[in-house]
């Protein structure tokens, strides 16, 4: 049962780790999506170029934290 | 010619017909998703106000009696997200307070399914459509509103 033990652990801490990455990913795609749906309702309404630019930055950021996770996996990925 | 008028997106019609702006809090501990329940509720006619999991705090949540409350289950943050759905409901002052749950989880939350229904809590699962979830935040409100005695509001 001992020797089971370090397994286990390696094991849930596996599986903290991949939870983390996947809010990582989760959270970006969420704001891009909900970004990209409000920035279609913007430029249909004919809205100020404050609200545009705002949905457009935030669309940036994501996409930004986005490449990061993506990097962040590829070197892990690499390294075990 | 004049063309058909077209229904308008649930997420822009008003929330009430008689003017009132319900209060929203939003809870999270991601700035840009605050920004972005901020933008889209505002949107739908509601007031809206921030927390982040770092600041959890009932008295501040009680100050601000809010009409309900979008929490984020991070399953990555499990217990922060998880032990305040848990305050909130234990609470005499919070625990009438709907709460919708937005959530990647997806695994994680239907194992908790039949508890959170017991909970009176409504999942919204990411990614989701932004129609989503104003309809759900809006059937929250119009079913916990018809169920309240008149005297309970405000």
């Amino acid at each position: 049962m001992d020797e089971a033990r370090p397994e286990l652990q390696s094991r849930t801490q596996h599986q903290q780790q991949l939870a983390v990455l996947m809010h990582e990913l989760r959270t970006p795609l969420t704001v891009l999506m909900g970004r990209v749906q409000l920035l279609r309702r913007h430029v249909r309404r004919g809205d100020d170029a404050v609200r545009i630019d705002t949905d457009l930055e935030a669309i940036e950021a994501a996409i930004v934290r986005l490449t990061a996770a993506v990097e962040r996996l590829d070197r892990d990925s690499r390294a075990e | 010619m004049s063309s058909p008028s077209l229904p308008l997106p649930s997420s822009l019609s008003p929330p009430s017909p008689d003017g009132h702006r319900p209060q929203i809090l939003a809870i999270n501990n991601d700035p840009a998703v605050l920004a972005l329940f901020r933008d889209l509720l505002e949107e739908a006619g509601y007031h809206v106000s921030t927390q982040t999991y770092v600041d959890r705090d009932l008295d501040q949540i009680k100050a601000l009696k809010p009409a309900l409350i979008v929490l984020d289950y991070m399953w990555a943050n499990e217990d922060a997200s998880w032990s305040l759905l848990q305050m909130l409901r234990m609470d005499p002052a919070t625990k009438a307070i709907p709460i919708v749950l937005c959530t990647g989880a997806v695994h994680e939350v239907k194992a908790l399914e039949d508890h959170l229904v017991t909970m009176g809590v409504t999942v919204v699962l990411k990614l989701f459509n932004i129609d989503q979830l104003v309809d759900a935040i809006r059937e929250r409100l119009g079913a916990d509103r018809a169920l309240r005695p008149i005297d309970a509001e405000g």
